[in-house]
């Protein structure tokens, strides 16, 4: 790869933004390079393209049976189990493999998609900002914003509820409970969902049972 | 045990900002049910070129705004998929299928639907695919994907549908 991991990470804005990287996201693993497949282009952005070989099947895009009770066309996500689901007619669903954050098992219920960004800038909260002060203030969206390519902000009642669905660039962190974030997908599946995803989308976010407990 | 990773790690967090997947490893949820999850088709080994790979990877629906037929970059970016795999695949028809939903009665949504399915045929062409593969219907607002009164329904209802024949 003509690009380094490290090089990667540092991105633009220098070593403080390294170890706020580490702080926002999974540990890399030593044989990271493997996730990656050279680059892709979206718009203006050059990203490295996942290798989606290197993902656990169960969390590549597919079409699934999914008994659901939910109108065609909404979001449900499954934080239990790390799935995201569109779901289509008769009990059958386009599911993607996720990531679940610490903010991610703080919510669940009813939302809708309020919002919709592209390469969306990152400001992180102020009880993160707490913790650590040397972060930045705003990361500007782009290949080396921990937010990824989309992220899809989900509202009720016209308010921001702070929960989010957004791309990574760390596909190892799939399939896993991270220290961070929220709902991340791999870049490639949050560009496709928000394709398929008008603002407006009805979201059911499950709530979030323990895992040691039978399905 | 590994079922209180999560919170485990959501309190060790606000301490030590630690990664959870460093020490544990991704949490696998294993096969969760025969009804929900078993796959459909075949899985993440889709044939290149048949339908469910246009479902899975290309997809068939495009967006439009309230009382729009114009054509913005993500409906643009979709049929830019749909056009190269179109242009790829030469063996299928298609038929582009508008849908509309308020404000207006049925007539107003079976125009505006048949104009979103013209605009929607005539980018595809522009991508090279020949118009003759191509028919458009309209449904109107006869057959909502959801129904009632919000935009959570009626933005799903504002589509154009791309179908494999």
């Amino acid at each position: 790869m003509a690009l380094g991991r490290r090089e990667l990470l540092l991105g633009m804005a220098g070593a403080a933004l390294f170890s706020g990287r580490a702080a926002a996201q999974a540990e890399a693993p030593a044989n990271w390079e493997r996730y990656y497949d050279g680059y892709a282009q979206d718009g203006t952005v050059t990203f490295p393209r996942t290798r989606l070989s290197t993902l656990d099947p169960q969390w590549r895009r597919q079409l699934v049976k999914y008994k659901h009770k939910e109108p065609p066309g909404s979001i449900v996500v499954d934080t239990r189990n790390n799935f995201l689901y569109v779901t289509f007619e008769n009990n059958t669903a386009l599911r993607y493999g996720v990531g679940v954050g610490r903010e991610g098992f703080q919510w669940s219920g009813r939302a809708q998609v309020g919002r919709k960004a592209r390469w969306p800038d990152w400001v992180p909260p102020p009880e993160m900002l707490q913790r650590r002060p040397d972060l930045p203030r705003h990361m500007e969206g782009g290949a080396d914003n921990p937010l990824g390519a989309r992220a899809l902000y989900l509202y009720r009642d016209g308010r921001d509820l702070l929960y989010r669905i957004h791309g990574t660039n760390e596909p190892w962190s799939i399939g896993g409970d991270n220290s961070s974030g929220c709902i991340r997908m791999v870049n490639e599946d949050v560009i496709d969902l928000y394709r398929r995803i008008p603002v407006g989308t009805r979201v059911l976010v499950l709530e979030h049972l323990d895992k040691s407990l039978p399905s | 045990m590994s079922g209180f990773i999560p919170r485990v790690c959501a309190v060790a967090m606000v301490v030590a900002l630690g990664g959870c997947l460093g020490t544990d490893g991704p949490l696998s949820s294993g096969p969760v049910g025969d009804v929900t999850n078993a796959p459909v088709g075949a899985g993440i080994n889709v044939t290149a070129g048949s339908k469910e790979d246009f479902i899975v990877n290309v997809g068939r629906r495009i967006f439009f705004a309230k009382d729009e037929a114009t054509l913005d970059d993500t409906a643009r970016e979709t049929l830019n998929n749909q056009a190269a795999w179109l242009n790829q695949y030469t063996r299928y028809r298609v038929k582009v299928q508008g849908y509309a939903d308020e404000p207006g009665g049925p007539a107003a949504n079976k125009a505006l639907g048949l104009k979103r399915a013209e605009a929607t045929k005539a980018y595809l062409m522009e991508r090279g695919v020949d118009g003759g593969r191509i028919r458009t219907t309209s449904r109107g607002n006869s057959e909502p994907t959801m129904r009632c009164a919000d935009v959570s329904c009626w933005a799903q209802n504002r589509h154009v549908r791309t179908v494999l024949e």
